[in-house]
């Protein structure tokens, strides 16, 4: 039975899903409108004057099949998990066999094949609108599998967010990779990418058309797409999952398959810029391990019980928490400054980078450990220094321009406001120094107040136990 | 705040435990606690051999968690959801199926199998929940509440499926506030309060606990103010209620001999008795003494210890 195959939760978020009122509504809805585009493009062929119907059909094509695929179906999943949170059945899916990774993922994959049902409907028509007009079928279907690629991002967005009980942080996290793909990183990201992917074969046209260019363009954007999704939904499962469930390792890998795919883009001819990309991904990871409260479990470390004699320095680096994200993000920051060494050259913009924002990762784990170390809301308290800083970065960017005090300097001392000048090339490279300083001084306060955390810690490893009692 | 405190017990194989205790003692946490649904901050909990903290994932394996409440989903029949279940307890093809038909079978749940789960009652909804909890066979079940808010009939039947649960060999964990129901079928019982343990026993264990004398109901013949006059007169008498009719007063000799010395110097002091007859002791008055009559620690001790010894 194929059924017997699938994910339990996946069967069931189809079953409802697909009886769902939105769906039946929504797909009926779409049945309809492309009929209307049909009509369009067959007007259109009738008369004479069609470019302009043409261009409109276009238009109207493509808003009908986007407004399910980037609007309805993500949005769906801004209740994925808040209705079982809510109904209280999601303890109940716990004690069965299913882990909150696996109940996000099939909440995810039921919403994704929902998607592609969509998509599906749309197939025949697209066929039947080459038929009728002067439409370049591969191209269509080229950008239909875009807007399939950033539906599934845009959903494991809302499925994560839907894990947040506060709205403030639902928020946050919805207008972060919104921030992330339209703003100045984004568009970077996405240009560096289409240049590397392009530039790699001199016989591609910059049109969308066929070629190894696209090809490795398409397996690039899947790749990060495919680690994008992973991670939100790892984050999603974090959220619901009993404490006894370590989602940090999962997380981290993740962080180093980043990592790793910078030399091997290289090594397949990419441009070094992918490495400063692949950098900045690693300081948000680096920031998501670093912000989470130390809860000494036991049971956590079970799952890698087959390390053997590694699992010490396995926990060191995989455990939740912060006593190993700040030793995650330290090998992480070196390690990417190694394969800059190695592939490139590590000159002194290069280094300050990494200085700088290694000191932004740290700095809060340094303020919250001088003030309360055993903080129960770490991750909050993390962010809101960070926030802080940031605010305050940009209120005195503010004043020094209005009063021209001309005393940008002082910010140096804060490395998020250092990272943030290096990136808009503002920064001095004399502020390496004081950088640098910065970093040591978080380093030693991390070091001095985090003692106890990582001998409870190492404690913790040689106490697990191996095998489970027959 | 703290939820349960230095709370400590065993319960044998095949035993049916009542949890008691006021809202807001600990029930729920401690049952949580055992389902591996939070964390204790400090003690440790053992079900079947396996230690909630190390081995969450076995405990899972071998508990049937039943919560107080629970909330459906929509566009879902009852066979649905027990087959969402059992497919996520890792059952296949046809062992799934007839796994659900036993469950359904059992829980008297196959005359609604199509029904959508919207249209359910409080107390099909509750046979649905204990059908659910009983698809992995677990040998420990923790039932938290599952009688509350159902009507009689409703309430009679589940009993009746948690006895047949109890013969059949499972360790079954109940809470509830209905005690007389509790003392039908259970072996034995836990009372807490504050998160601390208060008694631990059986119902009759608890009933002949504090039971410092014997209850005696009169009704009086006329204007009842002279039996009162009567009651402050004799030393090893005490006035519990005053009715309209007459009141209630707790003798305080242990001995029948000496208890009926008492009542026929009531007669023989002219207390127009009209009837009088010897007050049984309630579970819940029984239960509601312990609480009075609990004390705090005398030392303060951080944390929970629950050792289940299945």
């Amino acid at each position: 039975m194929i059924s017997d195959r699938l994910s339990p939760i996946l069967v069931k978020e189809l079953r409802q899903g697909l009886r769902s009122r939105v769906f039946e509504g929504s797909f009926l809805l779409l049945q309809v409108m492309m009929v209307f585009v049909l009509v369009i493009a067959l007007l259109a062929k009738s008369q004479r004057e069609s470019e302009v119907a043409e261009v409109f059909g276009q238009a109207i094509f493509w808003l009908i099949v986007g407004f399910p695929l980037m609007l309805i179906m993500p949005m769906r999943g801004c209740n994925a998990l808040r209705s079982e949170m809510d109904a209280r059945s999601l303890e109940l899916i716990f004690l069965t066999h299913l882990s909150a990774w696996r109940i996000v993922v099939g909440k995810w994959a039921a919403l994704f094949c929902q998607t592609c049902l969509f998509v599906c409907a749309v197939l025949p028509y697209a066929v039947l609108r080459y038929y009728l007009g002067s439409i370049e079928i591969q191209q269509d279907l080229i950008v239909l599998g875009w807007l399939l690629l950033a539906s599934a991002i845009f959903t494991a967005l809302t499925v994560c967010t839907s894990a947040f009980n506060s709205k403030i942080a639902r928020g946050m996290i919805f207008l972060f990779p919104l921030l992330l793909i339209f703003g100045p990183l984004g568009i970077g990201t996405f240009a560096t990418l289409y240049s590397f992917f392009y530039g790699h074969s001199s016989s591609v046209s910059p049109t969308f058309g066929p070629g190894s260019g696209m090809l490795y363009f398409g397996l690039g954007s899947l790749f990060y797409g495919g680690l994008t999704i992973a991670y939100l939904l790892e984050i999603g499962a974090e959220r619901i999952s009993p404490i006894s469930e370590n989602h940090a390792c999962r997380k981290r890998v993740i962080g180093i398959l980043v990592l790793l795919s910078g030399p091997v883009a290289v090594w397949m001819g990419a441009d070094t810029d992918i490495l400063i990309v692949n950098f900045l991904l690693l300081v948000a990871i680096c920031m998501d391990a670093t912000a989470c409260a130390w809860v000494p479990v036991p049971g956590l470390l079970r799952p890698l019980r087959w390390m053997k004699r590694l699992l010490k320095p396995g926990a060191a680096f995989s455990l939740p928490g912060w006593p190993s994200g700040v030793l995650y993000s330290v090998a992480m920051m070196t390690g990417s400054l190694m394969i800059i060494f190695l592939f490139d050259s590590v000159n002194n913009d290069v280094l300050a980078f990494h200085i700088s924002a290694l000191g932004t990762v740290l700095f809060p784990v340094a303020v919250i450990l001088a003030a309360r170390p055993r903080m129960r809301r770490f991750g909050t308290a993390y962010y809101v220094i960070q926030l802080a800083t940031v605010i305050l970065m940009m209120c005195w960017i503010v004043i020094d321009q209005l009063f021209d005090l001309r005393m940008i300097e002082v910010l140096s001392v804060l490395p998020q406001a250092t990272l943030f000048l290096q990136l808009m090339e503002e920064a001095d490279s004399s502020w390496m120094i004081v950088n640098l300083s910065v970093l040591v001084a978080v380093l030693l306060a991390i070091i001095v107040r985090g003692i106890p955390f990582w001998i409870e810690m190492k404690r913790m490893a040689l106490q697990t136990p191996r095998e489970a009692p027959v | 705040m703290q939820a349960v405190d230095s709370l400590s017990f065993d319960v044998e194989q095949g035993q049916v435990l009542g949890f008691v205790g006021a809202n807001g003692a600990g029930k729920t946490t401690t049952m949580r606690i055992m389902a591996t649904l939070e964390l204790p901050t400090s003690g440790s909990i053992e079900i079947c051999g396996f230690d909630v903290l190390n081995f969450p994932t076995e405990v899972r394996r071998c508990i049937g968690w039943m919560p107080d409440a629970f909330g459906g989903y929509e566009h879902m029949t009852v066979y649905e959801y027990l087959d969402f279940y059992a497919r996520a307890f890792g059952f296949k093809g046809a062992e799934r199926r007839s796994r659900i038909d036993e469950v359904m079978d059992f829980t008297d749940l196959v005359s609604i199998a199509e029904r959508q789960m919207a249209e359910l009652s409080k107390g099909m909804g509750q046979r649905l929940c204990l059908g659910r909890s009983l698809l992995n066979d677990p040998r420990v079940l923790i039932l938290d509440e599952p009688a509350s808010g159902l009507d009689p009939k409703a309430r009679v039947d589940l009993i009746r499926l948690i006895q047949l649960l109890a013969e059949d060999g499972k360790t079954i964990f109940i809470s509830s506030h209905i005690l007389s129901e509790l003392a039908e079928m259970c072996t034995s019982m836990l009372f807490i309060d504050n998160g601390r343990l208060v008694h631990h026993g059986s119902a009759e264990s608890l009933m002949s606990r504090h039971a410092d004398g014997v209850v005696v109901s009169v009704r009086i013949d006329g204007d009842p103010s002279g039996f009162y006059e009567w009651v402050l007169m004799n030393r090893g008498v005490e006035l519990l209620e005053e009715t309209r009719e007459g009141g209630r007063m707790v003798i305080k000799e242990d001995s029948t001999e000496l208890l009926n010395m008492q009542l026929r110097k009531m007669l023989s002091d002219g207390i127009a008795v009209a009837e009088f007859y010897r007050d049984r002791r309630t579970l819940e008055n029984a239960f509601v003494s312990i609480l009075s009559n609990s004390s705090p620690p005398p030392l303060p001790v951080i944390g929970m210890e629950v050792a289940d010894d299945l």
